[in-house]
């Protein structure tokens, strides 16, 4: 069954497809950025449901793609939840050093389209193995131990790499006017 | 002046990001999965290789190899009559990993290659064969970051402190090895840049161990700041010394010689899997 079979199955056997084929990644999502396993099969079973649920609005090109978002602000929102101060968390605070923010409104959260472009724009630039271990900890919010292993890297590589990738994004956004503010 | 949050931005990239870096879940190193087969490919392909006079620039290229990306193989210089061989994992075709011209070609670029303090053409190394036949790759020097593990004494020597209290002479001592220095390469305060990583010490060991006399080059470079030295094993040449970053990371290889051809095997995998693969390959072409 494909990615068609699953959109336009409004059926258990569509819900069935659905898990079967995203299962996997759905829970590597949610156990990369929430260390409590139960915590993470909760919520795959969340953004399962989410997405099955929006499914035929948003009707997507890009399933994977869009399995991966709901996923991930899924997982995000619960992190959130379960960790005060707000992004107490290690993988929130190393991205601080692109572009840290003080506001975190509904409003700011959802209005970052001229970020979202400048960071596409960025992504372009790197080379394929530089954006899947960007993507790899960052989106994923793979531990960098799990996200070299998927580059084939070193954990001493895949730091330095980091390192210098966020410094890149840094340096980026701040040629196009993001930046900090106090 | 703008402000958003990047965490969310990043949920609203391109999904073609998303997709690219989704799939990319659950391959495995692939340069473990070389297999006797395309070693022996590998090997056949260097025995009629002409010298190459001492340069790296005239290897074959990843399309042209008989190995295919999960072992591609590179026929470098020529060794005396010897012929080098250097398999690697071919991750991003890093077949001119020891140039910055490689980074270039891998879209790191020039300035990604460089640490603090290091200029780009610290960075370039080159292969050259001296007068006497000896083989040496050439790093130029720059700043040396020393391990924990490593310590100057109250001479000034470099030593190791972890569990051999040794001397990187005295280490080679042990092993009957005379580690000649290249001038090139000391670091900034002119120390002599050999350093060798617990991995090497492992490694020299269960060489050793097994009583392997034969002309066995080792140039094992585990971290990113580790100096593997190379070594002969029952002769008294150094082949090269070699930087330990800027382009020579993450990767442990072995030189060595067998039935005339010289080889260079070189890992790039997972942390702790490169020896047992290195070991694997050696004793797939007799060597042990």
């Amino acid at each position: 069954m494909n990615n068609e079979y699953v959109l336009s199955e409004r059926s258990e056997s569509g819900l069935r497809e659905l898990k079967r084929k995203y299962e996997r990644l759905i829970l590597m999502v949610c156990r990369s950025v929430l260390k409590s396993p139960e915590d993470a099969e909760e919520c795959a079973n969340d953004a399962l449901l989410a997405v099955w649920e929006s499914i035929e609005r948003d009707y997507p090109e890009n399933l994977t793609a869009y399995v991966c978002k709901i996923t991930r602000r899924k997982a995000l929102n619960r992190l959130r939840y379960n960790t005060a101060p707000m992004r107490s968390s290690e993988l929130l605070t190393e991205l601080d050093e692109c572009l840290p923010s003080t506001k975190y409104s509904p409003e700011s959260m959802f209005e970052s389209t001229e970020l979202t472009a400048a960071l596409n724009d960025w992504l372009g630039t790197l080379s394929e193995k530089q954006r899947v271990l960007f993507m790899r900890r960052y989106f994923f919010s793979e531990s960098i131990k799990d996200a070299a292993r998927e580059c084939r890297m070193t954990v001493t590589a895949a730091t330095t790499a980091l390192s210098r990738l966020r410094g890149s994004l840094k340096k980026y956004l701040s040629e196009r006017g993001f930046n900090y503010e106090n | 002046m703008k402000t958003n949050s990047i965490y969310e931005a990043l949920n609203n990239v391109d999904d073609k990001f998303i997709s690219e870096a989704a799939k990319a879940h659950g391959k495995r190193p692939m340069a473990l999965m070389i297999t006797a087969a395309s070693l022996a490919a590998a090997l056949a392909l260097a025995v009629g290789i002409r010298n190459l006079s001492g340069t790296m620039g005239n290897y074959i290229s990843p399309a042209d190899s008989p190995v295919n990306q999960s072992g591609a193989s590179y026929v470098a210089p020529g060794f005396g009559e010897s012929k080098l061989l250097w398999i690697y994992d071919s991750f991003n075709n890093r077949k001119g990993e020891f140039t910055s011209d490689a980074y270039e070609a891998q879209g790191l670029g020039k300035s990604e290659m460089s640490l603090p303090n290091d200029s780009a053409d610290d960075q370039n190394g080159e292969f050259t064969l001296d007068a006497d036949g000896n083989f040496w790759f050439n790093v130029y020097p720059h700043d040396i970051v020393i391990p924990d593990s490593f310590k100057l004494d109250e001479t000034g020597e470099l030593r190791w402190f972890r569990d051999l209290e040794m001397s990187p002479a005295d280490l080679f001592a042990e092993f009957g090895v005379s580690p000649l220095m290249n001038d090139n390469f000391t670091n900034s305060g002119g120390e002599p840049s050999v350093m060798v990583s617990q991995s090497t010490i492992d490694f020299f060991y269960t060489l050793y161990n097994k009583n392997i006399n034969k002309n066995v080059y080792f140039d094992v470079s585990y971290h990113t700041h580790d100096i593997g030295g190379a070594y002969i094993i029952g002769d008294n040449k150094v082949i090269s010394m070699k930087d330990g970053h800027g382009g020579i990371v993450e990767q442990n290889r072995a030189f060595f010689a067998y039935d005339g051809v010289m080889y260079v095997v070189s890992v790039c995998g997972t942390l702790g899997d490169e020896n047992d693969y290195i070991m694997d390959v050696l004793a797939d072409l007799g060597v042990l």
